[in-house]
Protein backbone atom coordinates (compact mmCIF):
# COMPACT_ATOMS: atom_id res chain seq x y z
CA UNK A 1 0.00 0.00 0.00
CA UNK A 2 1.28 3.49 -0.85
CA UNK A 3 -0.01 6.35 1.21
CA UNK A 4 0.62 10.09 0.98
CA UNK A 5 -0.10 12.46 3.85
CA UNK A 6 -0.38 16.17 3.27
CA UNK A 7 1.38 18.11 6.00
CA UNK A 8 1.25 21.83 6.46
CA UNK A 9 3.45 24.20 8.38
CA UNK A 10 1.18 26.57 10.24
CA UNK A 11 1.62 29.83 11.96
CA UNK A 12 -0.37 29.30 15.07
CA UNK A 13 -2.07 32.34 16.49
CA UNK A 14 -0.61 33.15 19.86
CA UNK A 15 -1.86 35.92 22.05
CA UNK A 16 0.92 37.54 24.01
CA UNK A 17 0.21 40.55 26.14
CA UNK A 18 -1.81 42.78 23.86
CA UNK A 19 -0.50 41.62 20.51
CA UNK A 20 -1.12 38.65 18.25
CA UNK A 21 2.01 36.65 17.47
CA UNK A 22 2.66 33.46 15.54
CA UNK A 23 4.74 30.38 16.11
CA UNK A 24 5.63 27.93 13.31
CA UNK A 25 4.84 24.26 13.72
CA UNK A 26 3.50 21.21 11.88
CA UNK A 27 -0.29 21.35 11.88
CA UNK A 28 -1.03 19.15 14.92
CA UNK A 29 -4.05 17.65 13.16
CA UNK A 30 -1.86 16.41 10.29
CA UNK A 31 -0.20 14.09 12.80
CA UNK A 32 -3.35 11.99 12.74
CA UNK A 33 -2.77 11.32 9.03
CA UNK A 34 0.85 10.32 9.73
CA UNK A 35 -0.31 7.94 12.46
CA UNK A 36 -3.09 6.41 10.30
CA UNK A 37 -0.57 5.89 7.48
CA UNK A 38 1.95 4.33 9.89
CA UNK A 39 -0.61 1.87 11.25
CA UNK A 40 -1.83 0.89 7.76
CA UNK A 41 1.69 0.34 6.45
CA UNK A 42 2.50 -1.74 9.51
CA UNK A 43 -0.51 -3.93 8.77
CA UNK A 44 -0.41 -4.15 4.98
CA UNK A 45 3.18 -3.18 4.10
CA UNK A 46 4.18 -0.45 1.68
CA UNK A 47 5.54 3.07 2.02
CA UNK A 48 4.52 6.54 3.12
CA UNK A 49 5.06 9.91 1.53
CA UNK A 50 4.66 13.17 3.37
CA UNK A 51 3.90 15.98 0.94
CA UNK A 52 4.22 19.63 1.85
CA UNK A 53 4.56 23.08 0.35
CA UNK A 54 7.33 25.05 2.02
CA UNK A 55 7.16 28.78 1.73
CA UNK A 56 10.43 29.34 3.56
CA UNK A 57 13.59 27.27 3.67
CA UNK A 58 13.59 26.88 7.47
CA UNK A 59 10.23 25.08 7.18
CA UNK A 60 12.16 22.12 5.72
CA UNK A 61 13.99 21.57 9.04
CA UNK A 62 10.68 21.55 10.90
CA UNK A 63 9.28 19.01 8.43
CA UNK A 64 12.23 16.61 8.78
CA UNK A 65 10.75 15.61 12.15
CA UNK A 66 8.32 13.37 10.26
CA UNK A 67 11.15 10.88 9.70
CA UNK A 68 11.05 10.11 13.43
CA UNK A 69 7.43 9.10 13.03
CA UNK A 70 7.92 6.28 10.55
CA UNK A 71 7.66 8.30 7.34
CA UNK A 72 9.72 6.89 4.43
CA UNK A 73 9.69 9.81 2.00
CA UNK A 74 9.37 13.54 2.48
CA UNK A 75 8.47 15.39 -0.71
CA UNK A 76 8.64 19.15 -0.49
CA UNK A 77 7.49 21.70 -3.03
CA UNK A 78 9.72 24.71 -2.53
CA UNK A 79 10.06 27.66 -4.85
CA UNK A 80 9.77 31.47 -4.54
CA UNK A 81 6.64 31.11 -6.70
CA UNK A 82 4.93 29.05 -3.98
CA UNK A 83 4.64 31.94 -1.55
CA UNK A 84 1.21 33.29 -0.54
CA UNK A 85 -0.69 31.04 -2.91
CA UNK A 86 -4.45 31.03 -2.96
CA UNK A 87 -6.28 27.74 -2.55
CA UNK A 88 -6.62 27.13 -6.28
CA UNK A 89 -2.89 27.59 -6.85
CA UNK A 90 -2.03 25.46 -3.80
CA UNK A 91 -4.16 22.64 -5.15
CA UNK A 92 -2.27 22.84 -8.46
CA UNK A 93 1.09 22.56 -6.69
CA UNK A 94 0.00 19.63 -4.50
CA UNK A 95 -1.58 17.81 -7.44
CA UNK A 96 1.58 18.33 -9.49
CA UNK A 97 3.67 16.86 -6.65
CA UNK A 98 1.38 13.85 -6.24
CA UNK A 99 1.41 13.19 -9.98
CA UNK A 100 5.23 13.24 -9.97
CA UNK A 101 5.46 10.57 -7.27
CA UNK A 102 6.27 7.36 -9.16
CA UNK A 103 3.58 4.65 -9.15
CA UNK A 104 0.00 5.25 -8.09
CA UNK A 105 -0.85 6.13 -4.52
CA UNK A 106 -3.67 4.17 -2.90
CA UNK A 107 -4.67 6.69 -0.26
CA UNK A 108 -4.02 10.41 0.11
CA UNK A 109 -4.71 11.74 3.59
CA UNK A 110 -5.50 15.33 4.50
CA UNK A 111 -6.61 16.90 7.73
CA UNK A 112 -9.96 18.53 7.12
CA UNK A 113 -8.81 21.74 8.84
CA UNK A 114 -5.78 23.34 10.36
CA UNK A 115 -5.83 25.69 13.34
CA UNK A 116 -4.92 28.66 11.16
CA UNK A 117 -7.48 27.86 8.49
CA UNK A 118 -10.86 26.45 9.30
CA UNK A 119 -12.20 26.79 5.77
CA UNK A 120 -11.30 23.20 4.95
CA UNK A 121 -11.64 22.99 1.18
CA UNK A 122 -8.08 22.35 -0.07
CA UNK A 123 -8.56 18.58 0.03
CA UNK A 124 -11.63 18.90 -2.20
CA UNK A 125 -9.76 21.06 -4.69
CA UNK A 126 -6.93 18.51 -4.85
CA UNK A 127 -9.32 15.56 -5.22
CA UNK A 128 -10.88 17.29 -8.22
CA UNK A 129 -7.52 18.14 -9.79
CA UNK A 130 -6.45 14.48 -9.44
CA UNK A 131 -9.88 13.23 -10.51
CA UNK A 132 -10.13 11.12 -7.37
CA UNK A 133 -13.20 10.36 -5.31
CA UNK A 134 -13.08 11.85 -1.84
CA UNK A 135 -14.33 11.10 1.65
CA UNK A 136 -14.72 14.26 3.68
CA UNK A 137 -14.82 14.79 7.45
CA UNK A 138 -13.94 11.17 8.20
CA UNK A 139 -13.96 10.16 11.85
CA UNK A 140 -12.90 6.53 11.25
CA UNK A 141 -11.92 4.49 8.23
CA UNK A 142 -10.81 0.96 7.54
CA UNK A 143 -9.86 -1.25 4.58
CA UNK A 144 -12.05 -4.03 3.22
CA UNK A 145 -10.37 -5.71 0.22
CA UNK A 146 -9.62 -2.87 -2.18
CA UNK A 147 -12.22 -0.59 -0.64
CA UNK A 148 -12.02 2.07 2.00
CA UNK A 149 -15.02 2.24 4.31
CA UNK A 150 -15.49 5.41 6.32
CA UNK A 151 -17.63 6.66 9.18
CA UNK A 152 -18.70 10.29 9.00
CA UNK A 153 -20.64 11.88 11.83
CA UNK A 154 -22.82 14.94 11.32
CA UNK A 155 -25.11 16.66 13.80
CA UNK A 156 -27.92 14.23 13.16
CA UNK A 157 -26.54 11.29 11.18
CA UNK A 158 -23.80 8.68 11.14
CA UNK A 159 -22.99 7.98 7.50
CA UNK A 160 -21.01 4.99 6.26
CA UNK A 161 -19.50 5.46 2.81
CA UNK A 162 -17.37 3.10 0.77
CA UNK A 163 -15.12 3.74 -2.17
CA UNK A 164 -12.53 1.84 -4.15
CA UNK A 165 -8.92 2.95 -3.88
CA UNK A 166 -7.29 5.24 -4.95
CA UNK A 167 -9.11 7.75 -2.80
CA UNK A 168 -8.47 11.06 -1.08
CA UNK A 169 -9.58 11.21 2.55
CA UNK A 170 -10.05 14.40 4.56
CA UNK A 171 -9.84 13.34 8.19
CA UNK A 172 -11.80 14.99 10.94
CA UNK A 173 -9.19 16.84 12.97
CA UNK A 174 -8.24 14.94 16.10
CA UNK A 175 -5.20 15.43 18.27
CA UNK A 176 -3.20 12.21 18.55
CA UNK A 177 -0.75 11.13 21.18
CA UNK A 178 2.26 9.51 19.44
CA UNK A 179 3.71 8.26 22.73
CA UNK A 180 1.04 5.56 22.87
CA UNK A 181 2.16 4.00 19.58
CA UNK A 182 5.98 3.86 19.78
CA UNK A 183 6.47 5.07 16.22
CA UNK A 184 9.91 4.27 14.86
CA UNK A 185 11.97 5.56 12.00
CA UNK A 186 12.09 3.26 8.94
CA UNK A 187 15.64 4.15 8.12
CA UNK A 188 14.73 5.01 4.53
CA UNK A 189 14.31 8.76 4.98
CA UNK A 190 14.29 10.05 1.41
CA UNK A 191 14.07 13.82 1.14
CA UNK A 192 12.99 15.26 -2.20
CA UNK A 193 12.71 18.98 -2.87
CA UNK A 194 10.92 19.92 -6.07
CA UNK A 195 10.63 23.37 -7.61
CA UNK A 196 8.13 24.87 -10.06
CA UNK A 197 10.29 23.98 -13.07
CA UNK A 198 10.53 20.33 -12.07
CA UNK A 199 6.79 20.23 -11.42
CA UNK A 200 6.05 21.90 -14.76
CA UNK A 201 4.18 24.82 -13.19
CA UNK A 202 4.23 28.23 -14.81
CA UNK A 203 3.89 31.56 -12.92
CA UNK A 204 0.64 32.39 -14.74
CA UNK A 205 -1.02 29.20 -13.50
CA UNK A 206 -0.29 30.13 -9.91
CA UNK A 207 -1.41 33.75 -10.08
CA UNK A 208 -3.90 34.49 -7.32
CA UNK A 209 -7.50 35.07 -8.31
CA UNK A 210 -8.26 36.58 -4.91
CA UNK A 211 -6.80 39.81 -3.58
CA UNK A 212 -6.82 40.48 0.15
CA UNK A 213 -7.76 44.13 0.61
CA UNK A 214 -8.38 44.36 4.34
CA UNK A 215 -8.18 42.32 7.53
CA UNK A 216 -9.38 43.27 10.99
CA UNK A 217 -10.33 41.60 14.28
CA UNK A 218 -14.04 41.52 15.05
CA UNK A 219 -13.77 41.59 18.79
CA UNK A 220 -11.36 43.45 21.02
CA UNK A 221 -9.10 41.41 23.26
CA UNK A 222 -10.64 40.75 26.66
CA UNK A 223 -9.26 42.22 29.84
CA UNK A 224 -8.52 39.00 31.68
CA UNK A 225 -8.95 38.93 35.48
CA UNK A 226 -7.62 36.07 37.61
CA UNK A 227 -9.75 35.07 40.58
CA UNK A 228 -7.92 33.56 43.53
CA UNK A 229 -9.17 32.17 46.84
CA UNK A 230 -8.09 30.04 49.78
CA UNK A 231 -10.47 27.12 49.35
CA UNK A 232 -13.18 25.73 47.04
CA UNK A 233 -15.98 27.25 49.11
CA UNK A 234 -14.51 30.70 48.66
CA UNK A 235 -13.90 30.09 44.95
CA UNK A 236 -17.51 28.97 44.50
CA UNK A 237 -18.73 32.09 46.25
CA UNK A 238 -16.61 34.30 43.99
CA UNK A 239 -17.77 32.50 40.83
CA UNK A 240 -21.40 32.90 41.87
CA UNK A 241 -20.70 36.60 42.49
CA UNK A 242 -19.59 36.82 38.86
CA UNK A 243 -22.86 35.26 37.74
CA UNK A 244 -24.61 38.25 39.31
CA UNK A 245 -27.11 36.11 41.19
CA UNK A 246 -27.90 37.74 44.50
CA UNK B 1 -24.98 40.35 -13.37
CA UNK B 2 -26.08 36.72 -13.35
CA UNK B 3 -26.26 35.08 -9.92
CA UNK B 4 -26.95 31.37 -9.47
CA UNK B 5 -28.11 30.18 -6.05
CA UNK B 6 -27.44 26.57 -5.13
CA UNK B 7 -27.98 24.63 -1.93
CA UNK B 8 -29.16 21.18 -0.98
CA UNK B 9 -31.04 22.69 1.99
CA UNK B 10 -34.41 24.27 1.22
CA UNK B 11 -34.42 26.89 3.98
CA UNK B 12 -30.87 27.91 3.25
CA UNK B 13 -31.66 28.21 -0.44
CA UNK B 14 -34.37 30.72 0.46
CA UNK B 15 -31.76 32.72 2.35
CA UNK B 16 -29.43 32.72 -0.67
CA UNK B 17 -32.23 33.91 -2.95
CA UNK B 18 -33.14 36.71 -0.53
CA UNK B 19 -29.48 37.74 -0.48
CA UNK B 20 -29.27 37.70 -4.30
CA UNK B 21 -32.47 39.72 -4.57
CA UNK B 22 -30.70 42.62 -2.82
CA UNK B 23 -28.97 43.23 -6.15
CA UNK B 24 -31.87 44.60 -8.12
CA UNK B 25 -30.27 44.62 -11.56
CA UNK B 26 -29.22 41.02 -11.39
CA UNK B 27 -30.67 38.01 -13.11
CA UNK B 28 -31.17 35.32 -10.48
CA UNK B 29 -31.16 31.61 -11.16
CA UNK B 30 -32.04 29.02 -8.59
CA UNK B 31 -30.67 25.50 -9.04
CA UNK B 32 -32.21 22.58 -7.28
CA UNK B 33 -31.76 18.86 -7.42
CA UNK B 34 -34.79 16.80 -8.21
CA UNK B 35 -35.31 13.80 -5.89
CA UNK B 36 -33.46 15.65 -3.18
CA UNK B 37 -36.37 18.03 -2.74
CA UNK B 38 -39.88 16.62 -2.74
CA UNK B 39 -42.71 17.89 -4.96
CA UNK B 40 -44.11 20.26 -2.29
CA UNK B 41 -40.71 21.73 -1.63
CA UNK B 42 -40.12 22.34 -5.33
CA UNK B 43 -43.54 23.99 -5.51
CA UNK B 44 -42.61 26.20 -2.56
CA UNK B 45 -39.29 27.20 -4.13
CA UNK B 46 -40.96 27.97 -7.46
CA UNK B 47 -42.94 30.73 -5.73
CA UNK B 48 -39.79 32.67 -4.90
CA UNK B 49 -38.72 35.61 -6.97
CA UNK B 50 -36.16 34.22 -9.40
CA UNK B 51 -35.57 34.65 -13.11
CA UNK B 52 -35.09 30.95 -13.74
CA UNK B 53 -35.66 27.86 -11.67
CA UNK B 54 -33.48 25.06 -12.94
CA UNK B 55 -34.32 21.56 -11.79
CA UNK B 56 -31.48 19.12 -12.29
CA UNK B 57 -32.53 15.52 -12.57
CA UNK B 58 -30.49 12.36 -12.16
CA UNK B 59 -31.23 9.14 -10.34
CA UNK B 60 -27.96 9.36 -8.41
CA UNK B 61 -29.28 12.47 -6.65
CA UNK B 62 -31.46 10.16 -4.64
CA UNK B 63 -28.52 9.21 -2.50
CA UNK B 64 -26.70 12.51 -2.42
CA UNK B 65 -23.89 11.87 -4.80
CA UNK B 66 -21.65 14.91 -4.84
CA UNK B 67 -20.05 13.93 -8.14
CA UNK B 68 -23.43 13.88 -9.86
CA UNK B 69 -24.30 17.26 -8.31
CA UNK B 70 -20.96 18.68 -9.36
CA UNK B 71 -21.39 17.52 -12.91
CA UNK B 72 -24.94 18.88 -13.02
CA UNK B 73 -23.71 22.27 -11.86
CA UNK B 74 -20.79 22.19 -14.31
CA UNK B 75 -23.23 21.57 -17.17
CA UNK B 76 -25.38 24.46 -15.92
CA UNK B 77 -22.28 26.69 -15.74
CA UNK B 78 -21.31 25.83 -19.29
CA UNK B 79 -24.77 26.63 -20.59
CA UNK B 80 -25.59 29.83 -18.69
CA UNK B 81 -22.18 31.24 -17.72
CA UNK B 82 -23.21 32.87 -14.41
CA UNK B 83 -20.95 35.56 -12.95
CA UNK B 84 -21.44 34.27 -9.45
CA UNK B 85 -22.54 31.01 -7.87
CA UNK B 86 -23.83 31.58 -4.38
CA UNK B 87 -23.94 28.65 -1.99
CA UNK B 88 -23.90 28.03 1.76
CA UNK B 89 -21.05 27.16 4.09
CA UNK B 90 -22.70 23.90 5.08
CA UNK B 91 -20.60 20.82 4.45
CA UNK B 92 -22.71 19.17 1.72
CA UNK B 93 -22.72 22.39 -0.32
CA UNK B 94 -19.00 23.00 0.19
CA UNK B 95 -18.17 19.45 -0.92
CA UNK B 96 -19.91 20.07 -4.22
CA UNK B 97 -18.91 23.68 -4.83
CA UNK B 98 -15.23 23.44 -3.85
CA UNK B 99 -14.78 20.62 -6.36
CA UNK B 100 -16.74 22.57 -8.93
CA UNK B 101 -14.50 25.64 -8.51
CA UNK B 102 -11.46 23.41 -8.90
CA UNK B 103 -12.93 21.82 -12.04
CA UNK B 104 -13.80 25.21 -13.57
CA UNK B 105 -10.55 26.78 -12.34
CA UNK B 106 -12.40 29.71 -10.80
CA UNK B 107 -11.98 31.29 -7.34
CA UNK B 108 -13.93 29.94 -4.41
CA UNK B 109 -14.26 31.81 -1.14
CA UNK B 110 -16.08 30.09 1.67
CA UNK B 111 -17.42 31.17 5.06
CA UNK B 112 -18.33 34.64 3.74
CA UNK B 113 -20.52 36.87 5.84
CA UNK B 114 -21.30 39.49 3.24
CA UNK B 115 -20.52 40.50 -0.32
CA UNK B 116 -21.09 43.32 -2.76
CA UNK B 117 -20.33 44.02 -6.39
CA UNK B 118 -17.49 46.29 -7.32
CA UNK B 119 -17.28 47.67 -10.86
CA UNK B 120 -18.61 45.36 -13.56
CA UNK B 121 -16.36 42.39 -13.14
CA UNK B 122 -15.41 42.26 -9.49
CA UNK B 123 -16.83 41.19 -6.19
CA UNK B 124 -15.87 42.33 -2.72
CA UNK B 125 -16.52 39.62 -0.15
CA UNK B 126 -15.98 39.56 3.60
CA UNK B 127 -15.21 36.29 5.25
CA UNK B 128 -14.42 34.86 8.65
CA UNK B 129 -10.85 33.94 9.45
CA UNK B 130 -9.49 32.24 12.54
CA UNK B 131 -12.91 30.82 13.36
CA UNK B 132 -14.63 34.13 13.15
CA UNK B 133 -12.30 36.18 15.33
CA UNK B 134 -11.10 38.07 12.25
CA UNK B 135 -12.74 39.34 9.07
CA UNK B 136 -10.88 39.49 5.79
CA UNK B 137 -12.06 41.40 2.76
CA UNK B 138 -11.21 39.95 -0.64
CA UNK B 139 -11.54 41.31 -4.13
CA UNK B 140 -12.45 38.56 -6.58
CA UNK B 141 -12.76 38.53 -10.34
CA UNK B 142 -15.80 36.95 -11.93
CA UNK B 143 -16.76 34.22 -12.50
CA UNK B 144 -16.51 32.99 -8.91
CA UNK B 145 -18.19 30.87 -6.28
CA UNK B 146 -18.75 32.09 -2.76
CA UNK B 147 -20.29 30.29 0.16
CA UNK B 148 -22.00 32.31 2.82
CA UNK B 149 -22.91 31.50 6.39
CA UNK B 150 -26.69 31.41 6.27
CA UNK B 151 -28.68 33.28 8.86
CA UNK B 152 -31.86 31.88 10.34
CA UNK B 153 -34.14 34.63 9.09
CA UNK B 154 -34.44 36.36 5.74
CA UNK B 155 -36.77 38.66 3.83
CA UNK B 156 -38.28 36.53 1.14
CA UNK B 157 -39.18 38.05 -2.19
CA UNK B 158 -42.26 36.20 -3.41
CA UNK B 159 -42.84 36.73 -7.09
CA UNK B 160 -42.62 33.30 -8.63
CA UNK B 161 -40.04 31.89 -10.99
CA UNK B 162 -40.34 33.48 -14.42
CA UNK B 163 -39.17 30.30 -16.12
CA UNK B 164 -38.82 26.71 -14.98
CA UNK B 165 -36.43 24.41 -16.78
CA UNK B 166 -35.71 20.76 -16.14
CA UNK B 167 -32.28 19.44 -17.14
CA UNK B 168 -31.26 15.81 -17.11
CA UNK B 169 -27.70 15.34 -15.88
CA UNK B 170 -25.85 12.72 -17.86
CA UNK B 171 -23.61 11.20 -15.16
CA UNK B 172 -24.43 7.59 -14.38
CA UNK B 173 -21.57 6.30 -12.26
CA UNK B 174 -21.08 6.92 -8.60
CA UNK B 175 -17.65 6.19 -7.23
CA UNK B 176 -18.59 6.78 -3.61
CA UNK B 177 -21.37 4.56 -2.31
CA UNK B 178 -23.41 5.22 0.77
CA UNK B 179 -23.49 1.97 2.68
CA UNK B 180 -25.66 3.06 5.58
CA UNK B 181 -27.10 6.13 7.30
CA UNK B 182 -28.07 6.03 10.96
CA UNK B 183 -30.27 8.88 12.13
CA UNK B 184 -29.32 10.38 15.47
CA UNK B 185 -31.40 12.36 17.87
CA UNK B 186 -30.06 15.85 18.17
CA UNK B 187 -30.65 18.76 20.43
CA UNK B 188 -28.38 20.98 18.40
CA UNK B 189 -31.00 23.66 17.75
CA UNK B 190 -31.75 23.81 21.45
CA UNK B 191 -28.04 24.29 22.04
CA UNK B 192 -27.92 27.14 19.56
CA UNK B 193 -30.85 28.85 21.23
CA UNK B 194 -29.47 28.63 24.77
CA UNK B 195 -28.01 31.79 26.22
CA UNK B 196 -25.87 30.14 28.86
CA UNK B 197 -23.47 27.34 27.99
CA UNK B 198 -21.41 25.23 30.35
CA UNK B 199 -18.58 23.62 28.38
CA UNK B 200 -16.76 20.54 29.55
CA UNK B 201 -13.16 19.81 28.57
CA UNK B 202 -10.17 17.59 28.97
CA UNK B 203 -9.60 18.33 32.67
CA UNK B 204 -12.91 16.72 33.59
CA UNK B 205 -11.81 13.15 34.14
CA UNK B 206 -14.92 11.35 35.31
CA UNK B 207 -18.15 11.01 33.35
CA UNK B 208 -19.98 10.71 36.69
CA UNK B 209 -19.57 14.46 37.10
CA UNK B 210 -21.82 15.14 34.12
CA UNK B 211 -25.15 14.94 36.01
CA UNK B 212 -23.78 17.45 38.52
CA UNK B 213 -22.68 19.79 35.76
CA UNK B 214 -26.07 19.35 34.14
CA UNK B 215 -27.81 20.40 37.36
CA UNK B 216 -25.51 23.41 37.59
CA UNK B 217 -26.41 24.36 34.01
CA UNK B 218 -30.10 23.83 34.73
CA UNK B 219 -30.04 26.27 37.65
CA UNK B 220 -28.60 28.86 35.27
CA UNK B 221 -31.17 27.96 32.63
CA UNK B 222 -28.35 26.82 30.40
CA UNK B 223 -27.07 23.72 28.63
CA UNK B 224 -23.93 21.69 28.99
CA UNK B 225 -21.88 20.95 25.94
CA UNK B 226 -18.32 20.60 24.81
CA UNK B 227 -15.97 21.57 22.03
CA UNK B 228 -15.46 19.33 19.04
CA UNK B 229 -12.27 17.67 20.22
CA UNK B 230 -13.53 16.57 23.57
CA UNK B 231 -16.64 15.27 21.88
CA UNK B 232 -14.65 13.20 19.40
CA UNK B 233 -12.16 12.01 21.99
CA UNK B 234 -14.44 10.60 24.64
CA UNK B 235 -17.85 10.31 22.99
CA UNK B 236 -19.68 11.78 26.02
CA UNK B 237 -21.56 14.21 23.80
CA UNK B 238 -23.24 13.80 20.45
CA UNK B 239 -23.22 17.54 19.81
CA UNK B 240 -20.65 20.23 20.33
CA UNK B 241 -20.17 23.92 19.95
CA UNK B 242 -17.88 24.68 17.11
CA UNK B 243 -17.50 26.79 14.06
CA UNK B 244 -21.01 25.99 12.86
CA UNK B 245 -22.19 27.94 15.88
CA UNK B 246 -20.39 30.99 14.56
CA UNK B 247 -23.60 32.96 14.35
CA UNK B 248 -24.60 32.09 17.90
CA UNK B 249 -23.88 34.65 20.52
CA UNK B 250 -24.08 33.43 24.09
CA UNK B 251 -24.57 35.65 27.12
CA UNK B 252 -22.38 33.49 29.29
CA UNK B 253 -19.96 30.62 28.72
CA UNK B 254 -18.44 28.83 31.70
CA UNK B 255 -15.59 26.54 30.72
CA UNK B 256 -14.84 23.62 32.99
CA UNK B 257 -11.36 22.35 32.23
CA UNK B 258 -11.47 23.10 28.50
CA UNK B 259 -7.95 23.12 27.04
CA UNK B 260 -8.41 22.91 23.28
CA UNK B 261 -9.61 26.10 21.65
CA UNK B 262 -9.45 25.17 17.98
CA UNK B 263 -12.95 25.30 16.44
CA UNK B 264 -14.03 27.24 19.52
CA UNK B 265 -12.37 30.67 19.22
CA UNK B 266 -15.23 32.19 17.22
CA UNK B 267 -17.84 31.14 19.76
CA UNK B 268 -15.71 32.39 22.66
CA UNK B 269 -15.07 35.69 20.89
CA UNK B 270 -18.78 36.29 20.42
CA UNK B 271 -19.85 35.45 23.97
CA UNK B 272 -20.67 38.42 26.16
CA UNK B 273 -18.94 36.93 29.20
CA UNK B 274 -16.54 34.01 29.51
CA UNK B 275 -15.52 32.40 32.80
CA UNK B 276 -12.87 29.67 32.74
CA UNK B 277 -12.12 27.21 35.51
CA UNK B 278 -8.86 25.43 34.77
CA UNK B 279 -5.85 23.89 36.41
CA UNK B 280 -3.61 25.21 33.68
CA UNK B 281 -2.33 28.79 34.04
CA UNK B 282 -0.88 28.58 30.50
CA UNK B 283 -4.18 27.43 28.99
CA UNK B 284 -4.77 29.18 25.66
CA UNK B 285 -8.43 29.58 26.49
CA UNK B 286 -7.41 32.00 29.26
CA UNK B 287 -6.74 34.62 26.59
CA UNK B 288 -10.34 34.44 25.49
CA UNK B 289 -11.81 34.64 28.99
CA UNK B 290 -12.93 37.55 31.16
CA UNK B 291 -12.31 35.65 34.37
CA UNK B 292 -9.92 32.78 35.07
CA UNK B 293 -10.26 30.63 38.14
CA UNK B 294 -7.17 28.51 38.65
CA UNK B 295 -8.70 25.53 40.40
CA UNK B 296 -9.55 21.89 39.84
CA UNK B 297 -12.84 21.89 37.91
CA UNK B 298 -13.57 18.36 39.21
CA UNK B 299 -13.56 19.57 42.80
CA UNK B 300 -15.36 22.87 42.54
CA UNK B 301 -18.69 21.70 41.16
CA UNK B 302 -20.29 20.56 44.47
CA UNK B 303 -19.50 23.86 46.14
CA UNK B 304 -20.77 25.79 43.14
CA UNK B 305 -24.14 24.04 43.16
CA UNK B 306 -24.42 24.53 46.94
CA UNK B 307 -23.59 28.24 46.74
CA UNK B 308 -25.80 28.89 43.73
CA UNK B 309 -28.79 27.11 45.29
CA UNK B 310 -28.23 29.05 48.54
CA UNK B 311 -28.23 32.42 46.77
CA UNK B 312 -31.31 31.58 44.70
CA UNK B 313 -33.21 30.53 47.84
CA UNK B 314 -32.28 33.84 49.46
Amino acid sequence: MRIAVLVKIIRKLKLEEKTYNYEKLINPYDLRGILEAYLLIKKFGGETFVVSICEEKDDIEILKRVFDWGVDNLVIAHDPLFKDLDILAKSKVISAVIKKIPKTLDIILFSQYSPDNTHGSLSLFVAEKLNLPHLYGVRKFWIEDSKVVSEIITNNEIIYKEVRMPVLIALEPVLVDFTKYSLTSTGKKTLLIWDSKFLGLKPDELKSKLRLVNKYPIFPKREVKIITAQNYKEIASKVVDLLKIT
Amino acid sequence: MKIACFSSYKEKLKYLISKANNFTNSEIHCIILNYYFNRDEIEEISKLSVGKLIILTNLLFMRYDYEAFELGLAEYFKKYKPDLILTTSLINDIEVCARLASKLDIPFLNYCVDFQFKDDNKLLAKRFEYEGSYISEYEINFPAIISIIPEEKCNLAIGGAKEIEENVVTVNVSRVLIRDVIKQETKFDELKESKVIITIGEEIKDKKLLPKLESFAKILNGRISTNKFFSIKNGWFKEWIGFSGANSSYDLIINFGVNEIFDFIGVLSRAKRVITITLNPENEINNFSDYIILANPNKIIDELIRELTKRIKK
